[in-house]
């Protein structure tokens, strides 16, 4: 059964085939809201809000994008309008300077599984809440960046080039923070 | 103007045909070429970089979802309003007209039996009629205000 299909379940009055897809999406839903509220609780809140939301709009949902890219453009918008912070701008200079001064104490590492997911977090943590945003949806879900642009609403050659700085970032932070040439990257 | 461009037509013929030109060319593909393997490495370290710093929903929030969902779907009021309206509609109507049909067909036929057929072509007749028509008329009119005021006020 395909996802249209279980859409149309959903509007015949079949609540229990939502469950599909808050099974499916809600890992991904979840890191989204976290990117932009930052914390678990709020997180937590936004997307349930947004599912319920997605539940209600059920109806408006028009099959020329994929469901999980509709759903996501409503857990982003919810959390921005949850969290009330502008997340594409951020004190990216302060950031990379305290991050210099932590190169200082930070030993060269072969990082284990859990110390590399905790610098991951750790740096997403740091670079501006969108960049971290973008970063998440083209490398952990592999989105194109056409779905990325409908999901946050930007145009494409902007996801483009934010994505660009965000990865640069990202290196920069890691390379400076980690020394993670040593672990394979730089 | 003609020698200078004859000048570069040779100069680029010489190029392409001189071995050093392909040379160039081949160190600058290569090093093109490592760029890119470069980027892909690097793109596939942070690929799976992040990959490990996705987050798991907690096991209770799908129940909490899907526990609104089905409160939602209940509070919901189902879409037959508009076929309980026009019953409802249609109830009143055949039972105000209805009895007033009954009334002034028994008017008629007791005018008739008491006071024969003059009585139906006078002005009394006539006159009950219209008042019968009218009262029942209001009646109706008042039933209907009051299911409107009902349906606004819900």
């Amino acid at each position: 059964m395909n996802e249209n299909q279980r859409v149309q379940q959903v509007l015949s009055g079949n609540t229990s085939a939502f469950a599909y897809f808050v099974e499916t999406y809600q890992d991904m839903a979840i890191t989204i809201a976290h990117r932009i509220c930052g914390n678990m609780q709020d997180a937590e809140d936004v997307v349930q809000e947004s599912y319920v939301k997605a539940y209600r709009n059920l109806h408006a949902f028009r099959s020329e994008s994929k469901f999980s890219t509709w759903l996501y453009r409503i857990v982003y918008n919810t959390a921005v309008t949850h969290s009330r912070t502008r997340i594409w701008t951020g004190n990216r200079e302060i950031e990379i300077e305290q991050a210099s001064n932590l190169a200082d104490s930070a030993p060269d590492l072969a990082l284990s599984e859990r110390e590399r997911k905790e610098v991951v977090a750790d740096i997403l943590e740091r670079i501006p809440r969108g960049d971290a945003l973008l970063l998440t949806l083209y490398y952990m879900e592999d989105h194109p960046v056409k779905e990325i642009a409908q999901i946050t609403g930007l145009n494409e050659p902007n996801v483009k080039v934010k994505l660009f700085r965000a990865r640069k970032m990202f290196k920069e932070l890691l390379t400076t923070c980690y020394s993670m040439e040593d672990a394979g990257y730089g | 103007m003609l020698q200078h461009g004859g000048c570069r037509l040779w100069l680029n013929s010489t190029l392409q045909s001189y071995p050093i030109s392909g040379l160039i060319d081949q160190k600058h593909q290569s090093r093109i070429t490592m760029k890119e393997k470069n980027m892909d490495r690097g793109d596939e370290i942070l690929r799976q970089l992040m990959q490990s710093a996705g987050k798991k929903a907690p096991e209770n929030l799908q129940h909490r979802i899907l526990h609104q969902i089905e409160t939602e779907h209940a509070l919901t009021p189902k879409k037959e309003t508009g076929t309980k309206n026009s019953v409802s509609l249609m109830r009143d109507l055949g039972g105000i007209f209805g009895t007033m049909y009954i009334l002034l067909a028994a008017i008629v036929t007791g005018g008739y039996l008491l006071l024969g057929k003059a009585f139906l072509q006078s002005p009394g007749f006539w006159g009950t009629v219209v008042l019968v028509s009218l009262i029942f008329n209001l009646f109706w009119l008042i039933t209907r205000l009051d299911d409107y005021l009902r349906e606004k006020k819900r």
